[in-house]
């Protein structure tokens, strides 16, 4: 009786005494356009813990802030998949344009921004009710999307033009366009909000963000090819 | 930043802007997420149906998780700390 109840007061006072050690998980949601799912890998272990099916040739992924959803572009179907991350399951599915590609969340978590390549817009979704509530029309090739720290802009490649669209993001207006490289690609913005990475053929330009302007190029190597870009995200240090 | 065709991930530093490290993962890495404590870096490889996990100290490949086809993009979840517990 004794030990059962030691064991209880253990069990009982354990997470006071490890309250955050149990929580440090996190989890890496990968597209599989392929097989038309998600697969969620515990950081931690390294292991596929859980396989979501979603739309027609998934290829984009964000997650909001407080990490309870994943947004994930089915570019095959026209559709985004809200996953709950919680149960890894799809909680609604939004349509949008056609060859919805890229997706990125904005740091209140309030809207997510998504590609539509084939279309040339991009959508806007409330996250709270998962309905569009913007759609903008840009032309070109939108490919993937990026969104300041204050949530004040938004960043968008035009694969076809090599170009960045600049989109203030509480009118949904183009403010700017900036010449980066063939085939840009993939955007990321620096924590600082100073500096967006913008991929291209063989390069990285980056802008100053300030003054809409390209202050560097950074030379990478690879093979030319069809599908070129580099792709790029930034270390939050 | 991933380098598809390349087998290369290149690590820039963004204070001078150059090529810091370039490291070796598999086939077409295309996707990379960063985790939110700065220590891992996940790169989708779409041509070896796998994910490679790096190092971001030393900049090597701790481990690759094989997936069941090729994989596209990478996001991963922020640190979540459900209240209660003290």
């Amino acid at each position: 009786m004794r030990l059962k109840l030691t064991r209880l007061l253990f069990a009982a006072l354990l997470p006071l005494v490890f309250p955050f050690a149990l929580l440090a998980q996190n989890f890496a949601y990968v597209t599989n356009p392929g097989s038309n799912s998600i697969s969620v890998i515990n950081t931690s272990t390294n292991t596929v813990v859980a396989t979501v099916p979603v739309g027609s040739a998934p290829t984009g992924v964000a997650i909001t802030p407080d990490g309870t959803r994943a947004y994930v572009t089915n570019s095959g179907s026209g559709t985004v998949s809200v996953i709950n991350t919680s149960g890894n399951t799809v909680v609604a599915t939004v349509t949008v344009g056609s060859g919805p590609f890229g997706a990125a969340i904005t740091p209140d978590g309030t809207r997510a921004y998504v590609t539509n390549y084939g279309s040339g817009t991009i959508s806007v979704i409330n996250t709270s009710t998962n309905t569009v509530v913007a759609a903008v029309g840009l032309g070109g090739t939108p490919y993937n999307v990026a969104i300041a720290p204050d949530g004040t802009r938004a960043y968008v490649t035009n694969f076809s033009s090599g170009t960045v669209w600049v989109i203030d993001a509480s009118s949904n207006t183009v403010v700017g366009v900036v010449a980066v490289g063939k085939y840009a690609e993939a955007v990321a913005i620096a924590p600082d909000g100073t500096r967006a990475y913008v991929t291209s053929l063989k390069q990285v330009s980056v802008i100053a963000n300030s003054t809409g302007t390209v202050d560097a190029t950074v030379p990478v190597g690879m093979n030319p090819s069809a599908w070129p870009s580099p792709r790029t995200e930034l270390a939050r240090t | 930043m991933t380098n598809l065709h390349s087998k290369s991930v290149s690590v820039i530093d963004t204070a001078s802007n150059t090529v810091a490290a370039e490291v070796t993962v598999e086939s077409d890495p295309l996707g990379v997420a960063i985790t939110p404590d700065g220590t891992r870096a996940y790169v989708t490889n779409k041509s070896a149906d796998a994910v490679s996990v790096i190092d971001t100290s030393t900049n090597t490949v701790l481990t690759t998780v094989p997936l069941g086809g090729p994989p596209w993009g990478v996001a991963i979840t922020p640190p979540v700390r459900q209240h209660g517990a003290l």
